[in-house]
């Protein structure tokens, strides 16, 4: 590994740590967020620990189950694509929207994986991003800092001035006014979209079904008024049961709110009716076509090594907020789509040991984040596997014996 | 900026040369036990193994300002010529008086309420190796193993049965790291694992706690510490992340990346100012890393300066 890079990360940290604003807005979600989880019933607990259980099982026979849900999801009247690589995933996507349209896009770390955004416009669509947060980043060109609170780095003075400059906004400084605006631009998005491209946060094998989590209802508007609905996920995200993944839903949203989810969607299906004469009829009111793309890149193969626990995680992000280094530098401590400890065990998955070397220094091994992860995901120990290995080729520069 | 290699090559050859990796000479790491009559028990099968990492904190303090000019220039260089000047810029670098001052005293608590708590340990002084709990940190095993077996030969040699350990990092080397990376330790025992609440008394008052983070999360003792500063006499107030969720002071990235451990540090110590002036740790490198001006109005005490044997 050259130090070039890490001496670029070391100049990227740095700026980022002396970045007051985010400073500010990352020091309030964290304290939100403590406060909403101090005390999580028991019985999520025990959610908790049987997906993580599950999870663990299902590990080895990822790709399997994959299978089982996409031949599913097939039945159900949905196209689904298995896609090994990043480039396989962004193929399935254009071939399915093609150039000159409007898109809006739900908030996915496996989106951002891929950077199917910014490959979209590439193609030549306008896409727009309908989580508050991530349209924030969207307008302001930035990098998500957190699984789930993307914008967590942006304190309500940056949304504040990025509306104004990016959107025209002119009302107060206000965060409700500022919600209402973005609604509304969005809501003229959403109800001329060609497409909408939603994420999901598990998949039931069985059911071949896709589950939403989500607080803002921007996920179902997104997936069901534009006539196309692109699902981007990934294969560990299969479980066998729905039962099981709304458990995931559920284990998720209390994570880090401490409360239930405002809305579990399930999508197993293109819409339809059957009120007239029980006939099939397609669309009724949401969209007429649904298609999956299931993502490895990496995951598979990473099954049986010594990253393999990392496919138990959920992506809720307790272990990112509660992480004082994060929390100080923010999306500066990532690959892209994947920051913080966890960040750098899911860089090492999907780009690499050489793309996750320099950012396993960032992590001070204090061991925090092990203490939130609802899954037992070993992430300080993991992480620090990744800096032995980096280390390990310094060493042997350096003279140090291999006893 | 300095960068992963210079600074390696800093820890490495500062290590052959001294056998710790600031270089410090060992005869100055052992001063501290000039004043305690120690001798009369070379012979226990029992040993305080200090792991220097305590005696280490006024020279990390005394480095971390030639550090931070390095931090500031904009120039770095790959060769070897930087790891050779800084070497040479650093040799006459110099210990944080007042710092040193008060590890003499924590340590010299720590023998002594050892020794009222009906223990009487050999010290070996400046036999003493390091742990090379700092290498494990920037992940470098080869490098962490070489201490770890001199360590190892070291207890060997004298016949060590039971080893006392006064912080956190050199604890965790000696109880899980070296076990499974190297080979099998003797039994090992934290301080505040021994010391008896009975023999203990202090200043009293009203201090927030900052547990350091191995001390809870891995070794669990932070009921442990809260007790032993209640029986001396304190009011204990906890931070907003207390226990085995609490907030790293940002020390193991000192060397790396320095100015960001300074900004956690700040952190930090905002959220403990919050309830007390005084805090309290229970961690050289907490210690080392929480003494700083930033603002808040807070300082950090070790438990071994709260803490006394009673008269």
């Amino acid at each position: 590994m050259s130090e070039e890079r890490i001496m670029d990360l070391k100049r990227r940290v740095y700026s980022a740590a002396k970045d007051e604003g985010a400073r500010v807005g990352m020091e309030r979600t964290m304290e939100a967020f403590e406060e909403s989880t101090l005390h999580i019933d028991e019985y999520v607990m025990e959610m908790a620990r049987y997906v993580r259980d599950l999870k663990a099982e299902l590990r080895n026979r990822m790709l399997d189950l994959a299978m089982e849900a996409a031949e599913a999801m097939e039945r159900n009247g949905m196209d689904v694509v298995i896609a090994h690589t990043r480039k396989e995933a962004l193929d399935a996507v254009i071939d399915v929207v093609g150039t000159g349209k409007v898109i809006v896009k739900s908030k996915s770390m496996i989106s951002e994986e891929i950077g199917l955004r910014e490959y979209l416009e590439g193609m030549g669509n306008e896409v727009w991003e309908t989580d508050l947060g991530e349209f924030l980043l969207q307008l302001s060109r930035g990098r998500p800092s957190h699984f789930v609170v993307v914008s967590m780095h942006v304190p309500r003075e940056g949304a504040l001035e990025v509306l104004r400059r990016k959107l025209g906004y002119r009302g107060p400084p206000d965060v409700p006014r500022m919600v209402a605006a973005v609604r509304d631009f969005l809501r003229e998005k959403m109800l001329s979209a060609q497409v909408g491209i939603t994420g999901a946060n598990a998949v039931a094998a069985r059911e071949g079904a896709l589950v939403q989590v989500e607080n803002e209802s921007n996920v179902k508007l997104t997936g069901s008024l534009p006539p196309i609905n692109v699902v981007v996920t990934s294969i560990d995200k299969v479980v066998p049961t729905l039962l099981d993944a709304i458990k995931i839903a559920i284990v998720e949203s209390y994570m880090l709110g401490g409360t239930p989810p405002t809305f579990i969607d399930v999508v197993s299906g293109p819409s339809g009716t059957r009120d007239i004469e029980h006939r099939l009829v397609r669309p009724a009111q949401g969209a007429k076509e649904v298609h999956v793309v299931l993502l490895d890149n990496g995951r598979s193969s990473a099954a049986g090594s010594l990253l393999g626990e990392t496919l138990r995680c959920i992506k809720c992000g307790a272990c990112q907020l509660a992480c004082p280094v994060l929390t100080t530098v923010g999306p500066s401590w990532g690959s892209g789509a994947y920051m913080g400890g966890i960040g750098v065990l899911w860089t090492a998955i999907t780009k690499g040991f050489e793309e996750a070397g320099p950012l396993s220094y960032l992590c001070a091994g204090c061991g925090i984040c092990e203490e939130y992860c609802p899954m037992d995901i070993k992430i300080s120990d993991l992480v620090w596997e990744i800096k032995r290995m980096a280390s390990a080729k310094l060493e042997e520069e350096l003279g140090v014996a291999d006893s | 900026m300095l960068d992963r290699r210079t600074l390696a090559q800093f820890l490495i050859e500062n290590s052959r040369r001294t056998g710790n990796p600031l270089g410090v000479p060992s005869e100055k790491l052992s001063e501290w036990a000039h004043g305690l009559d120690i001798d009369i028990h070379m012979n226990s099968r029992t040993v305080l193994y200090t792991g220097l990492l305590y005696q280490l904190v006024p020279y990390i303090k005394g480095l971390e300002s030639l550090m931070s000019r390095f931090e500031e220039s904009r120039v770095y260089s790959l060769a070897s010529s930087m790891g050779s000047r800084l070497q040479s810029r650093i040799a006459g670098f110099s210990a944080d008086r007042k710092l040193k001052d008060r590890v003499t005293k924590i340590l010299m608590n720590a023998y002594k309420l050892l020794d009222a708590s009906g223990y009487e340990p050999a010290y070996y002084g400046r036999l003493e190796p390091y742990s090379g709990a700092l290498f494990y940190d920037l992940g470098m095993l080869e490098a962490f193993k070489e201490h770890a077996n001199k360590v190892l030969e070291f207890l060997e040699e004298n016949g060590v049965e039971l080893v006392i350990t006064l912080d956190p990092h050199t604890t965790i080397a000696l109880k899980v790291l070296y076990p499974r990376f190297v080979g099998k330790t003797p039994e090992v025992r934290h301080l505040l694992e021994l010391a008896i609440d009975d023999v203990v008394s202090g200043r009293g008052g009203r201090v927030v706690v900052h547990d350091p983070c191995l001390l809870a999360r891995s070794l669990h003792l932070h009921g442990r510490l809260r007790r032993i500063l209640r029986a001396a006499g304190y009011e204990i107030l906890e931070p907003c992340r207390s226990r085995e969720r609490t907030f790293c002071c940002g020390g193991p990235l000192e060397s790396l990346f320095p100015k960001l451990s300074s900004e956690i540090a700040c952190r930090r110590l905002s959220q403990l100012s919050k309830l007390s002036e005084t805090a309290v740790a229970a961690c050289p490198i907490c210690l080392a890393n929480l003494t700083r001006d930033c603002g808040p109005k807070v300082s950090v005490l070790d438990w071994l300066e709260l803490v006394e044997v009673k008269a």
